[in-house]
């Protein structure tokens, strides 16, 4: 059994670096074939060997998620935050670093929510019916708050007016039958081509990328957004409408105001922890709140103590071995950003995502990309934060839990 | 944070990892089902079985098997999730479903089906 979970693990780990790395494939689409074609890899896996596999490509994928991010400025809803801060520093020759950064975020949140699993067994079943009920509220106090603190009434009022546009717009692209990979077409809009475009009409050059050590954060500020990752990625994880975006907009708040460095480490966390934590609403509630955990959900329904111990020992496994992966990866992004001439490199990814967008959503979703990446370029010329335009995801959920 | 002390933690978090892995791999148990205790109290229940073919019933969209183990019973198989498995009248198969009841009789609605043999 061992060598079956281990070689399914490496799989996951293989499965992972391919989603994580490239635009666009996300882990939900791997893990819906594995589901589909369960009944004949049934023949060669046992169903904790699939579920080993997907739990491996899931923790595989929230480390390498942040290269294609930070280096070509193509997100997903639970990196779209990290795009600006990485971007920021990849503008000042320390792309590797900003990626070093999500990883220690990932990594010792991953380890202090390990950590915290007996706990979480513990507090999930007790408090989820209690604490949805003010979901809502607490999102409606956080964007009020992140709309009054931006300075002078033009601000404010363009903050509102991109939280609302993009909410609107998140709410259509949200409810829209029939339409394949919502989120990606609106969020490569809203915080990958806008900002390749900023980028490309400032003509914004890459500097040399330095392999340094050379960003060093204070215990404090690195203990509390790990802390905060740990704390928002598991309530993610377990309630319903929230996920990694909506929580990295909310933990940012709470633990007030974090300089890029430590929010690249915040925003690296919770991906990772929501994914890992996950396990344990599966466990408790028997609610899966991510594509991967409902793929392991329809193989084996329910799981049992023994099959959450196998799946915390293959999160440990791959999150360690996500870590060298990552590295090592970033060294070679590093190197072809390098090489590449940034302009030619930005159309690429553009056009690279523009057919992406086409092949999963058709007209509709280059619809989508054209009025997404519009509003995505209004806070750059208003000069306010791009974590309004979260309001694409929040909004819809706002309303879920209000109205 | 050094990234060689990075890579340290990472390289003994996967170790730890590996080992637990090996540890739990072995206390792995993927509880079978007999038939014979299988009861209205099983009802909803997912359980695994493995057993013979004895009689199958093949439609468009449903084959209703018969499993034997040597006691008997109705295993349900739709379709659309499980079209690609071949089943044969004599082959071992191993089973993952939900227990529902008949007619006052005991049954199986399969997930899916897995020739053993």
């Amino acid at each position: 059994m061992f060598l079956e979970f281990l070689i399914a693990s490496l799989l996951g780990i293989f499965a992972g670096i391919f989603t994580g790395i490239t635009p666009g494939i996300h882990i939900n689409l791997v893990s819906l074939l594995v589901v589909s074609s369960s009944a004949y890899l049934s023949n060669i896996f046992s169903l904790p060997s699939l579920g080993v596999f997907i739990i491996s490509m899931a923790i595989t994928h929230t480390f390498l998620d942040t290269l294609p991010a930070i280096f070509l400025g193509a997100p997903e809803a639970e990196t779209a935050l990290s795009v600006l801060p990485g971007h920021k520093l990849l503008l000042k020759g320390m792309g590797y670093e900003a990626v070093k950064l999500t990883i220690i975020g990932s990594f010792f949140s991953l380890l202090a929510a390990l950590f915290l699993f007996p706990f979480f067994i513990f507090i999930v079943p007790r408090v989820y019916d209690k604490i949805q009920v003010y979901i809502g509220y607490l999102l409606i106090a956080i964007i009020a708050y992140m709309i009054i603190i931006e300075k002078g009434f033009d601000k404010k009022f363009w903050s509102f007016a991109i939280f609302m546009l993009s909410g609107i717009l998140g709410l259509i692209v949200l409810t829209m039958p029939n339409l394949g990979q919502p989120l990606f077409p609106l969020l490569s809009g809203l915080f990958g081509i806008s900002m390749l475009i900023v980028s490309l009409m400032q003509k914004v050059e890459i500097p040399k990328q330095n392999i340094t050590d050379q960003i060093r954060i204070p215990k404090k500020e690195s203990i509390k957004a790990i802390g905060a990752a740990t704390l928002t990625g598991s309530l993610a994880s377990f309630l319903p409408g929230l996920g990694p975006a909506q929580v990295a907009v909310i933990g940012s708040q709470i633990v007030g105001s974090l300089e890029s460095y430590a929010f690249l480490i915040l925003v690296g966390g919770i991906n990772t922890v929501n994914m890992a934590v996950s396990l344990v609403s599966l466990y408790t509630i028997e609610k899966a709140r991510n594509g991967a955990v409902l793929a392991i959900m329809e193989l084996l329904h329910s799981i049992d103590l023994s099959i959450l111990l196998l799946f915390i020992a293959a999160t440990l496994f791959a999150g360690g071995i996500a870590v060298f992966l990552t590295l090592y990866l970033a060294k070679i992004f590093v190197k072809i950003i390098e090489k590449v001439n940034y302009s030619i490199m930005c159309i690429s990814v553009i056009l690279f995502v523009t057919i992406m967008v086409f092949y999963f959503s058709s007209w509709i979703g280059l619809l989508i990309l054209i009025v997404s990446t519009a509003i995505g370029i209004v806070p750059n010329i208003v000069n306010v934060k791009r974590s309004h335009s979260m309001g694409c995801l929040i909004l819809p959920v706002i309303l879920f839990f209000v109205l | 944070m050094e990234e060689k002390t990075l890579l340290k933690i990472a390289l003994v978090a996967s170790l730890a990892g590996l080992m637990f892995l090996y540890l739990i791999s072995s206390n792995i148990e993927i509880k079978e089902k007999n038939i014979e205790k299988i009861t209205l109290e099983n009802k909803d229940e997912f359980i695994k079985l493995r057993g013979i073919v004895s009689n199958l019933v093949n439609s468009e969209k449903v084959a209703i098997l018969e499993i034997t183990q040597p006691q008997e019973i109705t295993v349900v198989l739709f379709k659309n999730k499980n079209s690609s498995i071949n089943i044969n009248k004599g082959n071992e198969v191993e089973i993952f479903g939900k227990v529902d009841e008949y007619n006052g009789k005991m049954e199986i609605i399969a997930d899916r089906v897995r020739v053993v043999s």
